[in-house]
């Protein structure tokens, strides 16, 4: 198998508030592969959105400290990268879809404005214009990017050895040769009359469509990994079900490594290749989708199943789970499922359960392998 | 949808039929206010005057104050401005010196907002810490330092310091050419002449700084604040997420939203502005509206212009209010979400 | 709430509480507060025993032009008289000026502020009585204050009582302005239209809601307000239309002004430094204390206070996910919990 372009290994995140301190994210490790999708699914509250801005080091320091680990980006470790350089890996490296659609979008600026400034950024970059990343271990290298993509069909060929000719023709692009290229990434994310939305303003606009436009933002930037933090959540049911085929799509099309967050499981079993399920900032079971949501092997993901309304089974109360989401500052020890674990036992409250393979002997790092962080994974299918 | 171009003209033609009676109740305030104390103008403004100005003054004085005022107003349209006590007529004076003041102002709001704007964005992106303390203290300390003690400092011992002029538009009494704008440097550019504009360029900087210095924390401090309120925002960290630097994500994304607010601030230092000319003009003997005012009023000891002061405050107020509405069609047309209609 | 943190005060927003919040969080504004807090002690005692400077405003001591020395410690200027003791016995005079001027524009100003706010519905006697007064307010903003004092002064007459009534002639629209945006914004507040829905008084809405929430801005605007008049105050002075100098009571601009003119600044340039620097010490307490203060009245910047500081709106339940956002929860300055409940 091929390397996997992101590699987050045992990464660890702390809040730190007044003199209280949280531990948001505790020793996650996942590994993103090309054309691949992981999906990361847990309640509000589990960590699952620090994890995801804390990957391209989003997230402010302070309040937020990354305790340990490694996120190895194309071989260059991210946590140790000074500040300067983050925007080099940012975009074009790693890509970001946001939450919150609404706000996402610059009010000041108009639609053409914005898409045109991502492809101009991912244009400098592939010239060479711009200083390409030298922190970390590895000098990293743009041109090693996969970019046989639908999007760079569909622009004029790039030529690398004309360097400056390239860079003096794209200064000297006119407008309406921005549009074609920004037109074809409306048109990419399904946007009807792209003409019209190209000169409008985001207050102009709904929900849906900034959130599209976010989405051809992030697209057409090329980036060999795409985070989408909650992409649909903000959405109608029906535009959701739209951007969620719609993603599907590129994912097929792009080869891009997706880590798709959600709380949401039906949209994790359609779109995600393998899951993580978070609990109170750590990874509890992780899989391919189809085992782990049919055979789950921790009592929080199967909790999670249950508590979760299905498309086929809509008679019945809906069931809740016992209990709450832990507070980060009062953690139980050993296990912070064990409060309201059902097959709680006392070695639970004295020991942390490894992450350890369904299958024994199975190789859990590279994240193919089921496994589960539960000292009675095997007693977990009995339970109701 | 979208902004049309023809609405813009409807948006500033609306705002300007708001200020007519706007001025029309300066000008009532600032005839009153200067009418206050009948019994006292005469002597106040024409003290060394002749018996026959005085005899003059006190005949117009006696007539009802309505009549006065309405002769004043129909003089005022007239462009007959009154005069002084030597007879000098104001508003030739005054259409004389106002070129000089605006390039001063204009100067100083050059300063404020090269100078003022940056310094805000940076102790917004260091709030908290030494360089927003340090940008505090600086934009704090002009806010406290009255225009004539900063003026004073600035001739006497900033320009030797420096090797800077502190009096006048050119080193030179007269220049060889014509001036055709009464701007220093504009009217210097416009002949040609390097070494005239560079002349009238180190005339202007000292006491367009001191001008400067003095109101720039109100444009420091409302960037900070807009800065502040915009940063946490989503999309500064969609911007962010994009790969632009620092920079560009500052300056770029997040200015170009909190300059919404500073630009109306920036209106409203107007009035600073042109209260500090008053002061700045007399110091560095700028031959502006400032320096007009000053011996109009009397200032250190001169002889008092009735006629010339009245006029001075109706056309500071005019400018104010210009400068409002330049700042309300700013807004209008920096913020995308201002309908036009 | 979090763990191990006491639980958040019932009134966590009265007035001292924030005052000493941000004296806590902003060393500029605890300098300043303690600079006032000095300058106020002198003014009290010199204005109770004058005769606590060494000399007299008057008095010839027959040094001149000494510069600044143990018996003289900002020197003597040409009439030989002590430049130390025309400064502070100036203070009460401008620290005086600067706290009548803006308390009085505040009074007058707030008032109107808050009628024009809280009666603005049209077509009532209070809704034209709002439009004359915002009418009114806008064509005083045009002037520049300055100025306009200035003209009022040379009408009503040279000397310290008709500066002062010129000045704050000219100073109370800031204050209109301010209370009815205030006022305004409180107003349309949600939990105050649910109060209003749910039947309470205008009256009680006027005292509980509106007034108590327009009094800190106000007196944080006072406050930076005090160090504008002073300077006003004496660039009047120093154009030689306020305060004559030398006089029995000396005045910081009309020192300023004399010795200026009088071309002491290059031969003997404490004489002018002296009264300066008194005005720009002043000024600038008053100018930390309130820039200050004005920061957590600010909604702008109140978030970032509130970052900075110790926060006491304890994290809620998931402080992983709502803050690393910034959002935290504005709250408005002194609606306690209570109120809200009441409203709601």
């Amino acid at each position: 198998m091929t390397e996997p372009v992101l590699d987050v290994q045992h990464l660890s995140i702390t809040y730190t508030v007044g003199a209280g301190s949280f531990p948001a994210v505790t020793d996650v490790s996942l590994q993103l592969y090309p054309g691949r999708v992981v999906g990361i699914v847990g309640e509000t509250g589990c960590g699952k959105s620090t994890l995801a801005k804390a990957i391209p080091r989003l997230l402010p320091e302070p309040p937020a400290t990354i305790g340990g680990g490694k996120v190895v980006f194309r071989g260059t470790d991210l946590v140790k990268v000074s500040k300067r350089q983050l925007p080099m890996v940012r975009g074009t490296g790693i890509g970001m879809i946001f939450q919150e659609p609404l706000n996402s979008l610059n009010p000041a600026y108009r639609v053409f404005d914005q898409v045109a400034e991502s492809i101009r950024i991912r244009h400098y970059r592939d010239m060479g214009y711009v200083k390409t990343f030298q922190g970390g271990e590895v000098p990293f290298d743009y041109s090693k990017r996969p970019t046989e993509t639908v999007a760079s069909s569909l622009t004029k060929p790039f030529v690398p050895d004309g360097a400056v000719g390239e860079i003096v023709r794209d200064r000297l692009r006119t407008r309406s040769d921005f549009r074609k290229e920004v037109l074809e990434y409306l048109r990419l994310v399904r946007i009807n009359d792209p003409e019209t939305i190209l000169d409008l303003f985001p207050h102009e606009l709904s929900g849906g469509m900034r959130q599209r436009i976010m989405i051809a933002m992030a697209l057409s930037e090329k980036p060999s990994v795409l985070i989408a933090d909650e992409p649909t959540s903000a959405l109608d049911v029906t535009i959701q079900a739209q951007v969620l085929t719609l993603m599907k799509e590129l994912i097929d099309e792009v080869q891009t490594a997706i880590l798709f967050i959600s709380h949401d499981l039906g949209v994790i079993a359609e779109t995600a290749d393998e899951v993580g399920v978070m609990y109170a900032g750590q990874i509890v079971e992780y899989g391919p989708v189809a085992e782990v949501f049919h055979n789950p092997r921790h009592p929080y993901t199967k909790a999670l199943l249950r508590a979760a309304p299905t498309r086929y089974k809509s008679e019945g109360p809906l069931s809740a789970m016992a209990g709450s989401v832990p507070n980060l500052s009062r953690l139980p020890s050993g296990c912070r499922f064990n409060p309201r674990c059902p097959l709680v036992q006392p070695l639970c409250r004295e020991k942390m359960p490894p992450l350890d393979p369904v299958v024994p002997g199975e190789v859990v790092v590279g994240g193919r392998a089921h496994a589960s962080a539960c000292f009675f994974q095997s007693e977990v299918p009995n339970l109701p | 949808m979208g902004r049309n171009p023809s609405d813009l003209i409807v948006f500033i033609v609306k705002r300007l039929v708001q200020l007519i009676p706007v001025l029309f109740g300066v000008i009532v305030l600032t005839f009153f206010f200067t009418h206050l104390d009948l019994t006292n103008v005469c002597n106040e403004w024409y003290p060394h005057a002749g018996a026959a100005t005085i005899h003059n003054c006190e005949a117009s004085v006696n007539q009802p104050l309505l009549n006065q005022f309405w002769q004043y107003l129909i003089n005022l349209l007239h462009g007959n401005w009154g005069a002084d006590v030597y007879g000098a007529a104001v508003y030739p004076a005054i259409a004389a010196a106002l070129p000089a003041t605006l390039e001063l102002v204009f100067a100083a709001l050059f300063l404020m907002i090269v100078i003022g704007i940056p310094l805000g964005v940076i102790a917004a992106q260091y709030s908290g810490r030494w360089a927003d303390h340090l940008v505090r203290v600086f934009y704090l300390s002009g806010w406290a330092t009255p225009t004539y003690l900063g003026a004073v400092i600035a001739a006497v011992f900033l320009g030797p310091l420096l090797g800077l002029p502190s009096g006048g538009e050119y080193s030179t009494k007269v220049v060889p050419f014509v001036q055709y704008t009464h701007m220093s440097v504009i009217d210097a550019m416009l002949a040609g002449s390097l070494p005239y504009t560079v002349d009238a360029l180190e005339h202007l900087i000292l006491p367009a700084t001191v001008l400067a210095f003095i109101n720039m924390g109100i444009a420091t401090r409302m960037t900070r604040a807009s800065m502040l309120e915009v940063l946490p925002l989503d999309y500064v960290r969609s911007a962010r997420m994009k790969g632009l630097s620092e920079f560009w994500v500052l300056y770029k994304h997040a200015l170009r939203n909190a300059l919404i607010t500073t630009t109306t601030v920036l209106g409203i230092t107007a009035g600073g502005l042109l209260s500090g000319t008053v002061v700045v003009e007399e110091v560095f003997l700028w031959p502006g509206i400032g320096q007009y005012a000053y011996t109009s009023i009397g200032g250190g000891g001169s002889v008092p212009n009735f006629a010339g002061a009245i006029a001075v405050v109706i056309i500071f107020a005019v400018a104010v209010v210009a400068a409002n509405l330049i700042a309300d069609i700013l807004y209008g047309v920096l913020d995308p979400r201002v309908d036009w209609r | 709430m979090a763990a191990g943190k006491k639980p958040a005060a019932a009134r966590p927003d009265s007035g001292l509480r924030v005052i000493w919040r941000v004296l806590r969080s902003n060393p500029l504004s605890l300098a300043g507060f303690v600079l006032i807090v000095f300058i106020a002690l002198v003014a009290v005692v010199v204005t109770v025993d004058p005769h606590i400077v060494p000399y007299g405003p008057q008095q010839i001591t027959g040094a001149y032009h000494s510069p600044p020395s143990s018996s003289h410690w900002f020197g003597t200027d040409g009439n030989s008289f002590d430049i130390y003791s025309n400064v502070v016995l100036a203070l009460p005079l401008d620290l005086g000026i600067g706290i009548l001027i803006a308390g009085t524009a505040l009074i007058a100003g707030g008032w109107l502020g808050l009628i024009a706010g809280f009666f603005d519905r049209p077509g009532t006697v209070g809704g034209a009585l709002s439009v004359v007064i915002m009418r009114v307010t806008d064509v005083f903003l045009s002037f520049p204050s300055l100025i306009l004092a200035l003209a009022i002064t040379r009408a009503l007459g040279l000397g310290v009582g008709p500066t002062v009534l010129a000045i704050g002639l000219t100073w109370w629209p800031y204050y209109v302005r301010l209370v009815r945006g205030e006022v305004l914004a409180v107003k349309n507040l949600p939990y105050v239209v649910a109060a209003r829905a749910s039947g309470v008084s205008e009256w009680r809405i006027l005292t509980r809601h509106v007034v108590r929430n327009v009094l800190e801005p106000l007196v944080v605007y006072f406050t930076l307000d005090v160090g504008t008049v002073l300077v006003t105050y004496s660039t009047i002075g120093f154009i030689g239309v306020a305060s004559k100098y030398p006089g029995p009571q000396p005045e910081w601009g009309a020192m300023l002004a004399f010795y200026q003119s009088s071309g002491a600044i290059n031969a003997y340039p404490w004489e002018v430094f002296a009264p300066g620097a008194a005005i720009f010490i002043t000024v600038f307490a008053f100018s930390l204390l309130g820039d200050g203060l004005r920061d957590i009245l600010d909604p702008r910047t109140r978030r970032a206070f509130v970052r900075g500081s110790r926060s006491h709106d304890p994290p809620s339940e998931t402080p992983a996910e709502s803050l690393p956002s910034g959002t935290v929860a504005p709250s408005m300055p002194g609606v306690s919990a209570a109120d809200r409940g009441a409203a709601s």
